[in-house]
């Protein structure tokens, strides 16, 4: 619980650490200390010590909160001695649950003296308090993505505690030699922002267009065409003059491109990666065969001893060349045929570690592919591959497979959009949409009365209001559709074809006599896993069908679309008692994912009738929510329905508040 | 028919009663002023006849119609303090956006820019200016619809001497050409140049006052003698005669200067004399004290 918390404090840090420097820039602050009789140096680095203190504080906090819970309702207190195992691919035992909680908190801070310096130094050049968030944000995340090759030199990779604890003693050493490059790094850093600073380029570096000359924008203003719309355009034009907007964009669209090429190139290695398993595999058998066979010629073995292993071996061998043929030609459906063969035969030796549901899906799927003509999916390690999407995939098995990072691969754009939801980068986009553009009348009066300014001017309230609100609206499906719409666009020029038809598995809840298809149980959804199944559910079985991917697409690109227009149209009404534009804009991505938190697993099927559980889209279009809430309504047009119904709810409501308050909000 | 009439308005927040039951109203082509000391109420009153906060109770009336007919900021500008201008936008961005919502035609955005003299900073971003740029941005949107009343919260704030002789001459010519004026400020001094009516604030209640009846002319003399050239000054009657930092203090009371300098030229040597109105600021001290 401890490690759990401290891994989202990360965020928080990051935040406050940018916020702590560059506010100060920002509010003019900065100048009363830079004119004390103290080292710019030591102001950085009482900043940063500031930043660690305050760190520290929650995670101690964190920590005893947890202690006081786990003893009051768990085991005990004395559960601090427990053992624990730490299991990476083979069990060790490092001793009690408390020193492993200490090596993991000691690995954690350091992981974070790292992100603050990083973020220092981004500070120190940037300036701008959100532009540094989000860049903090970026950070951390494609830092996570470096977190599977566990090494000392990579400080990102600290957060994998586990890879450290591989023995008791061992452990220690490899502490200390983290803690020296951790700090190593962080000094440096730290450095690199003091030289920044104090340098003329560093304290005039600006990310500010260069000025332009006053007489001949006058002219170009008096030249062009008169334009409908005033108050909406100005709207506009703030949004998108803010580099609080623009910043985050750019980086989303430069990442979601990279994310795309990076899908797209692996494809080929992974196809590769997957005909030398398939290769090993039969030349495995092969050798088989022929020391069975050699051993029955030099009369080792009786023939009829090994007959039937001699057949089995033949026919996994055939099947092993059957594919690997089929990958040299590039025959698709043969492809697809020899994977599902080969699928079958190695979960038939898991036992219960791939579940009759998910093979049963896996079978059908490639049956799809072969049918509907689109390119097959490779993995780097099958058959594990055909597990990680699973919704009766077990949590305890995923555990370990989730460490080993596999992914599933397939070059159409279709399939690399429909990724982006499923790898839940639509949401980290709509969470960082939300912080730079969810703040209603926020940035009319944060440290600033421009709210005044449209007050007294010939704009009616209702103008004021929905224009805002418009502009908002539009910039972020603008925004939304131009990351698709390039994204798709460089994908096609890479040479990525469509394939709008590959099919994409849709869950049905409560399947009827008329359901011809494969009957999935219900008690096997990775949801219940532990849980006694209640019984009183109705309908235990479910099925499934299949659809064109670029449909689920289109819905959960909709869904995505009108989560991120409530979460504007929430924005707008909070801000109206909220004038902190901070506070509106993650107040608003938090009660977001706090709602969601609550409708997936308090709520559940009654959470239906929240705007919260559709920010989860893949959830949703897949049918995977109505399976295992039991909902059959659940889909996305229920949900398209359910969020315009609380869009237009938050507006009215929203414009009856703004429209009796005062001018001055 | 009024430009401004103000009737019975009361603004308080919380407890504290900020205005209490004022009247005020303004003719056509007059320059009136509003003074005060700071957290009197003047910027509040200011925003409470724009609508920019609701009013207690009261009724505003502006250019005969209810301040809050938002048509009026066609033919009425406010010009607020500099924190309603938007830091990342430039300046033009500014008076485009004034332009286009009073459905002005482009022209007036040059006229303005050029009346001001503006042209060289209006494509910088409005953080990147000091205090005196942004009070004359916030002037050019003020004048760009050509308002028939203008209202200003503290003008003067942070320019320097040669603009504030430029917003000065601005104004007056205004008023010249018929735009009634209704200004803020504490610059006393510009006050006293400019306007024949002063509202004062105080205690949540104004004090309408023409101002010329405390405008007077006090002249302050440095000669060799004082003592002595103070007495025969007295003996002279009619004139208020003082000593004030070693100078001789005379308001002429109508007598006039020539006769006083003739009287001191024949009984003493002038080293040096100056000349100073008092007008707006006395008035202003008997009201609020010296501190």
């Amino acid at each position: 619980m401890i490690i759990g918390g401290g891994k989202r404090v990360q965020f928080q840090a990051g935040t406050y650490q940018d916020s702590i420097f560059t506010e100060e820039k920002n509010s003019g602050t900065e100048k009363i200390r830079l004119t004390q009789p103290v080292r710019r140096i030591n102001i950085l680095l009482a900043k940063l010590g500031a930043s660690l203190v305050y760190i520290f504080a929650f995670l101690i906090a964190t920590a005893l909160v947890s202690y006081l819970l786990a003893g009051l309702l768990g085991g005990g207190f004395g559960s601090i001695h427990y053992p624990v195992e730490i299991d990476i691919g083979y069990i060790s035992t490092i001793g009690p649950v408390g020193k492993y909680v200490a090596l993991a908190g000691l690995l954690y801070c350091l992981y974070l003296l790292v992100i603050i310096s990083c973020i220092t130094l981004l500070a120190a050049i940037v300036k701008e308090t959100s532009i540094v968030a989000v860049l903090g944000i970026f950070l951390i995340t494609i830092g996570s993505r470096w977190q599977a090759n566990a090494s000392h030199f990579n400080p990102f990779s600290f957060l994998n505690f586990q890879h450290f604890f591989t023995s008791s003693s061992q452990c220690i050493t490899e502490i200390w030699i983290a803690f020296g490059i951790a700090l190593g790094i962080s000094s440096l850093l730290t450095l690199l922002a003091h030289y920044v600073s104090t340098t003329t380029w560093g304290q005039n570096l600006s990310l500010s267009p260069k000025e332009k000359e006053g007489n001949k924008e006058l002219t170009k203003y008096e030249k062009k065409r008169a334009l409908p719309l005033p108050y909406f355009r100005f709207e506009v034009l703030k949004i998108m003059k803010r580099k609080t907007v623009v910043v985050p964009f750019i980086l989303l669209l430069v990442f979601t491109m990279l994310y795309g090429f990076e899908q797209y190139s692996q494809y080929e290695r992974f196809r590769d990666s997957e005909l030398a398993i398939y290769r090993t595999q039969a030349e495995s058998y092969w050798d088989s065969i022929n020391r069975l066979q050699r051993g029955v010629a030099e009369g080792i073995f009786k023939p009829e001893m090994v007959e039937e292993t001699l057949a089995d071996n033949t026919d996994t061998y055939n099947m092993y060349l059957y594919a690997i043929e089929a990958f040299e030609r590039r025959d698709t459906a043969k492809i697809a045929e020899g994977q599902k063969s080969i699928f079958k035969y190695e979960t038939s030796n898991w036992g219960n570690f791939y579940p009759p549901d998910t093979i049963s899906v896996y079978c059908a799927t490639q049956d799809e592919i072969i049918k509907r003509q689109v390119q097959t999916v490779h993995t780097k390690s099958p058959p594990l591959g055909g597990l990680i999407s699973s919704p009766f995939a077990m949590e305890s098995d995923l555990k370990h497979i989730k460490s080993w990072h596999i992914r599933n691969s397939q070059p159409s754009i279709t399939y690399i959009f429909n990724s982006l939801f499923k790898n839940g980068l639509a949401i980290i986009a709509l969470a960082i949409f939300a912080v730079s553009l969810s703040v209603g009348f926020s940035d009319e009066t944060h440290d600033t009365r421009t709210i005044c300014l449209l007050n007294t001017q010939p704009l009616h309230r209702k103008r004021i209001y929905f224009g805002k609100l418009l502009a908002q609206s539009a910039v972020f499906i603008s925004m939304i559709l131009i990351i698709a719409a390039v994204f798709c666009a460089g994908l096609g020029i890479a040479g990525s074809p469509l394939e709008k038809n590959f099919p994409a598995v849709q869950y049905l809840n409560q399947v009827d006599g008329n359901y011809s298809g494969v009957k999935l149980w219900r008690a096997n959804l990775r949801e219940f896993e532990g849980k006694a199944f209640s019984a009183s559910s109705s309908g235990y079985f479910v099925g499934f069908t299949f659809r064109d991917m670029l449909v689920e697409n289109i819905e959960m690109v909709a869904l995505l679309i009108l989560s991120g227009l409530v979460m504007v149209a929430f924005a707008m009404f909070a801000s109206q008692k909220i004038r902190h534009k901070i506070g509106v804009s993650l107040g608003t991505v938090l009660i977001f994912g706090m709602g969601y938190l609550a409708s997936r697993y308090a709520l559940r099927g009654a959470g239906i009738i929240f705007p919260f559980i559709w920010l989860n889209q893949p959830l949703v279009a897949t049918g995977e929510a109505s399976m295992i809430f039991d909902v059959n309504i659940l889909n996305s047009l229920v949900g398209i329905a359910i969020l315009a119904l609380w869009l237009a709810a938050l507006v009215f409501v929203g414009y009856k508040m703004f429209s009796k308050t005062g001018r001055y909000l | 028919m009024s430009v401004l009439s103000v009737k019975d308005l009361s603004k308080s927040y919380g407890k504290h009663k900020v205005l209490d039951n004022v009247s005020l109203e303004i003719r056509p082509g007059e320059l009136v002023a509003l003074v005060g000391p700071n957290g009197s109420g003047k910027t509040t009153f200011l925003n409470c006849i724009a609508n920019v906060i609701n009013i207690d109770s009261g009724t505003v009336e502006i250019l005969g119609k209810p301040h809050t007919d938002v048509s009026i900021f066609h033919k009425y500008s406010y010009m607020i303090d500099n924190t309603v201008l938007y830091g990342y936008l430039t300046g033009l961005d500014h008076l485009k956006f004034v332009c286009e919502t009073r459905k002005l035609s482009k022209d007036a955005v040059r006229k303005a820019v050029e009346t001001i003299g503006i042209k060289n900073f209006i494509t910088k971003k409005v953080k990147e200016y000091s205090l005196g740029m942004k009070q004359q941005l916030l002037l050019a949107m003020a004048i760009l619809n050509e308002p028939d009343f203008l209202v200003l919260d503290e003008p003067f704030n942070g320019l320097d001497p040669t603009t504030i002789i430029k917003v000065r001459k601005l104004l007056m010519e205004l008023r010249e050409q018929g735009t009634t004026v209704f200004l803020s400020s504490h610059n006393l001094a510009e006050v006293d140049q400019m306007t024949s009516h002063i509202v004062f604030v105080k205690d949540g209640k104004f004090i309408v006052e023409d101002i010329s009846k405390y405008q007077e002319d006090v002249y302050f003399f440095k000669v060799k003698n004082p003592d002595s050239t103070i007495g025969h000054l007295q003996a002279m009657g009619q004139l208020t005669v003082y000593r004030e930092n070693g100078e001789i203090a005379v308001k002429t009371e109508g007598v006039g200067l020539n006769p006083v300098l003739e009287r001191i030229q024949q009984m003493d040597e002038i080293e040096s004399m100056r000349k100073e109105i008092v007008g707006a600021e006395k008035r202003y001290v008997s009201l609020y004290g010296e501190t």
